[in-house]
């Protein structure tokens, strides 16, 4: 008995981990590169809804990654016009576009409501009773390990994100890199969007996603902009959003809202003993060529 | 410079501000005469499409607009504490009846109605006392009674005798309906267990979806779920579950075919035609109007039930309603404890 | 270009206005903050609109009762004061820390501990309501500042980005406050999270009387005019932008860092706090699920487009107009409550990237 309710918990930690991992990666990828995507809630929220979209209108699942990917590539393209190409502050963007999005995703999910107001087919689980999107998540996790610390590029990229005057400097075009790292993370933040409803619950919302973006943040410094730690990160809040469920449905009486608190405090805890001085130091600063 | 800033401005926002009211004052003013203007508040974005209570009250504020032919304007996603806001400032524009969609708003209710005498402050949904002023209403739904038939219905239905209950946020009406159902049940089954869980808040699909699917696990096979746009997260579980829910208030089975077995209908079309009736003809006076199990009905069950099975629970309830049976009326507060 | 005459184009009433001063007005337009800020919100007003005329509503009338909701009436004016002194506030909570180099993202966990406690106060201590109010104010000030000691002693002492570590003090105060009111301090007679309601003497009171200003307009006023004083005409001021623009000069000149960049920080957390405490003691009387708006993170464009302490107050007030507006608006034209958010974010949006471009236009026209 206690063996199962164990692996139902994980099961559940892990459902709840994949949406944050896939922002995380997007997230984590971004801030190597310098750019800080303050904007992933409403990214997210955009993937959630296209992918719900995409499946029902187009009557497949893999239209609704496609659909996906689509917004995710245009607030991608949007966010990274405005903050990598202009010299904005990226917080205020990012915080602007949230807000922005959350209006414009209830409002398009609104006008379609009497389509959208459907369960969408259930997606079958893959190997180990995991659903394809968790898998996805564990090898893209991996693949970014591999490729930010293990190849050239990979450093390239980290490069820009420690010093971004010194890496202009020896030949790399700072801003195009920027534009299509910020394309690439805010594909996988909507893919993250897109484990939550398609991968999920299987339906939309208003404001779906409801804090989970910043919670993918706390994650990455958590896991000091390392993938796998980041992962790990995920997966230990996973846990903790799996148990704040248990504890109500059991009656376990503890305030729920303190358990969700959890993921903030470590934080913060672990920036505190471990000091941040390994973060890409150029993180947020509007790129200006001297 | 700042001279020219200040007239541009200035020229920008009254020319903007005097034919926007202009317009917008002209298409009001000639249809005052003859439309009665309604204010109605609810707490959720899009009622039309949220929980079923939310439905069900949109379905009520048509009948105003089409049957009627009053002006209803629905203010949507109000938090709580600013309800009191809305509410007077549509008595302010001279609207001459507001709508509250929900118990919870009964204290905005009872610190705004004083103040605007001339203004009708209705509650369409379940009280126990009224404001001290004459220019309040309710029409309050047995609740206790609803929760019994959906009890009724729910044991009945369920093999494995373990009932599950999802509630939003512990609401007066949720309150009395769930003790309801558990009274109900017991009477088809006396050893049936309840399990009644409160999500915390109306909106969360993910967690409303796994608080079901924890219920699931510990062996329940027919839910029942009171709650706003969260609903369709309880309906997802339900259905990967493979168990079967029952719909509150309206009719939910094209939002979940598979899952939803029937609904228990709330007749919110009849309230909101009393009320109607009642202010035209001037009574709508500081009464609270009981809703009877008479407006409740079982919508179709669509074949998800054995025919014998789907019978039975159609007699009782209809031997309930007409009071041929009676349901002890007891409260179970343990059922408040999150 | 004034004056010359580039092709004259003559209109109805014989009235005459060059080509080249009509070309100068839309220059203008382009060129100064003002002119931005204008041309931000006519941008914004038609995507408004528009998405009003997609889901059904007529557009003037959508306009009409925007305008409506923050002007028309004592009572929305009042509103929209009231909601201006607290965007000040909250914008000045940025504000000044930034000048010392501290971007201050923290504030609306600061605002939400600082109502709280002002509540906790107001409802439990016991005097006259002067003494009351007074140690509320303070108390609401001093748990702001609570709020950002562990930002400020990780950025000290651990170089932390103080990114990072306010947003997650933010997120995880505000669960923390919603954990109080939905657990201990919930009020027991109601079915939500909520505080017991302030009792009417330990209120905030009004000033003018009638007019339902309450005085915590008068001390956001009072407040915004000092720190511009010290920022302008201070020793500690000249310090703060010290700090804030040229660390290794500051360093060299003696002027003790860390304290300079403590007192600014704490003191804008103080703010928040502040207006958390104002807003719970002068307008909604307690602290319930969903009391509060997203002014925490209204503050940062307010701080930036804001300028100077006494430029948030007309930037603040510009953003009072859309919100009481906003509400007004859907409540009476019945457009759908998402429009409201859209509202919010886009002129934000528009106006910086508009900045942006103007700023990227000048530095490559090499003005």
């Amino acid at each position: 008995m206690m063996e199962s309710w164990l692996i139902d918990l994980l099961l559940a930690a892990l459902r709840a981990a994949t949406p944050l991992i896939f922002c995380a990666l997007g997230i984590l990828m971004a801030e190597r590169a310098g750019v800080l995507h303050i904007g992933v809630e409403g990214v997210m929220l955009a993937g959630a809804l296209a992918a719900i979209m995409g499946t029902v209108l187009g009557a497949n699942p893999w239209a609704g990654i496609l659909s996906t990917m689509a917004a995710g590539i245009i607030a991608g393209i949007i966010l990274a016009f405005i903050s990598v190409l202009l010299p904005t502050d990226q917080v205020v963007i990012g915080i602007a576009f949230n807000l922005f999005s959350l209006g414009v995703t209830s409002f398009i999910f609104r006008i379609l409501a009497k389509q959208l107001q459907v369960l969408i087919p259930a997606i079958p689980p893959l190997l180990f009773g995991l659903s394809p999107f968790a898998l996805v998540a564990i090898v893209i996790t991996l693949a970014m390990w591999w490729f930010l610390f293990r190849t050239g590029p990979g450093l390239k990229l980290r490069s820009v994100g420690e010093n971004t005057h010194a890496a202009h400097a020896s030949g790399i075009n700072v801003v195009y890199l920027r534009f299509a790292v910020l394309i690439i993370a805010s594909v996988l933040a909507a893919m993250g969007g897109a484990a939550l409803t398609m991968g999920w619950v299987r339906n939309f919302a208003d404001n779906v996603t409801l804090g989970r973006g910043f919670i993918a943040l706390a994650a990455v410094y958590f896991g000091r902009w390392n993938p796998l730690l980041a992962m790990g990160a995920c997966f230990i809040f996973g846990v903790g959003e799996a148990l704040a469920f248990r504890g109500q449905a059991t009656g376990a009486g503890l305030n729920p809202h303190y358990f969700l608190m959890v993921p903030y405090i470590l934080t913060l805890l672990v920036v505190g003993i471990a000091g941040q001085a390994r973060g890409p130091r150029d993180a947020g600063k509007p790129y200006l060529r001297r | 410079m700042f001279r020219k800033l200040v007239i541009f401005f200035t020229i920008f926002l009254g020319t903007i501000t005097g034919v926007g009211a202009l317009i917008g004052m002209d298409g009001k003013q000639a249809e005052a005469a003859q439309k009665v203007k309604v204010g109605a508040i609810y707490s959720v974005p899009h009622p039309e499409r949220g929980g079923g209570w939310d439905r069900a009250q949109f379905a009520g504020m048509q009948v105003l607009i089409k049957e009627y032919g009053w002006d209803v304007s629905i203010a949507e996603s109000v938090p709580h504490p600013k309800v009191g806001e809305i509410a007077a400032g549509y008595a302010d524009k001279g609207f001459e009846i507001v709508l509250f969609t929900t118990s919870g708003h009964y204290d905005e209710m009872a610190r705004v109605a004083p103040k605007y005498p001339k203004t009708k402050f209705v509650m369409m949904s379940v009280v126990s006392k009224l404001p001290e002023v004459p220019n309040v209403a309710a029409f309050s739904p047995d609740f206790y009674i609803y929760g019994t038939l959906v009890g009724v219905t729910a044991a009945k239905a369920s093999k494995s005798g373990v009932i599950g209950v999802v509630g939003g946020m512990p609401v007066l009406a949720l309150e009395l309906m769930f003790n309801g159902l558990i009274e109900g049940a017991r009477t088809v089954k006396p050893n049936v267990e309840v399990i009644v869980s409160w999500v915390g808040n109306w909106v969360d699909l993910a967690k409303h979806r796994e608080v079901t699917l924890l219920q699931a696990r510990k062996g329940a096979d027919v839910f029942f779920t009171v709650t706003g746009p969260g609903t369709i997260g309880v309906f997802e579980a339900v259905e990967s579950a493979k168990g079967l829910v029952i719909g509150y208030a309206a009719d939910w089975y094209d939002d979940a075919p598979k899952a939803v077995m029937t609904s228990i209908l709330v007749d919110v079309r009849k309230m909101y035609k009393e009320m109607a009736n009642a202010f035209v003809a001037k009574t709508l006076q500081r009464q609270i109007t009981k809703i009877d199990a008479g407006y409740f009905k079982l919508a179709d069950f669509r074949g998800k039930l054995p025919a014998g099975v789907e019978k039975d629970i159609q007699e009782t309830i209809a031997k309930i309603q007409k009071g041929q049976i009676t349901i002890p009326v007891k409260m179970h507060p343990e059922i408040l404890k999150k | 270009m004034e004056g010359s005459n580039k092709g004259v184009v003559p209109l109805q009433n014989g009235l005459e206005i060059t080509k080249s001063q009509k070309y100068y007005s839309i220059q203008w337009l382009w060129q100064s903050q003002v002119g931005i800020s204008i041309l931000s919100l006519i941008l914004s007003l038609i995507l408004l609109l528009s998405m009003s005329l997609i889901s059904g509503a007529q557009p003037f009338a959508v306009l009409a009762s925007l305008f409506e909701g923050a002007f028309k009436g004592k009572h929305s004016i009042v509103s929209t004061i009231k909601e201006t002194a607290i965007i000040s506030l909250a914008g000045l909570a940025v504000l000044i820390p930034i000048r010392a180099g501290f971007f201050n993202i923290g504030g609306q966990g600061q605002i939400e501990i600082g109502a709280l406690t002002a509540v906790i106060v107001a409802s439990n201590l016991q005097g006259s309501p002067a003494v009351v109010i007074t140690a509320a104010l303070i108390a609401a000030m001093a748990g702001g500042a609570l709020t950002v000691v562990v930002p400020l002693f990780l950025k000290i002492k651990r170089g932390a980005s103080e990114v990072t570590t306010t947003i997650m003090m933010n997120l995880a105060c505000i669960e923390l406050v919603s954990a109080m009111i939905t657990g201990v301090l919930k009020d027991p007679s109601a079915f939500y999270g909520t505080t017991r309601v302030i009792p009417e003497a330990n209120r905030l009171p009004f000033f003018p009387q009638d007019l339902g200003v309450h005085i915590g307009v008068w001390i956001t006023l009072i407040i915004a005019l000092i720190a511009y004083w010290v920022m302008k005409r201070t020793v500690f001021g000249i310090y703060l932008k010290a700090v804030g623009s040229n660390r290794e000069a500051a360093k060299a000149s003696g002027i003790f860092m860390n304290q300079v960049l403590g007192v600014a920080v704490l003191a804008g957390a103080a703010l928040a706090g502040l207006a958390g405490g104002i807003q719970a003691m002068g307008v909604t009387y307690k602290v319930a699920e969903g009391w509060s708006k997203t002014w925490g993170f209204t503050g940062i464009p307010v701080a930036f487009l804001g300028g100077n302490s006494l430029g948030v107050i007309p930037v603040a007030f510009l953003l009072a107009i859309l919100e009481t507006g906003a509400r007004h608006m859907q409540a009476m034209t019945g457009v759908p409550s998402a429009l409201v958010y859209v509202f919010q974010g886009i002129p934000v949006l528009l106006f910086v990237c508009l900045s942006a471009m103007r700023l990227l236009h000048k530095k490559t026209s090499g003005a």
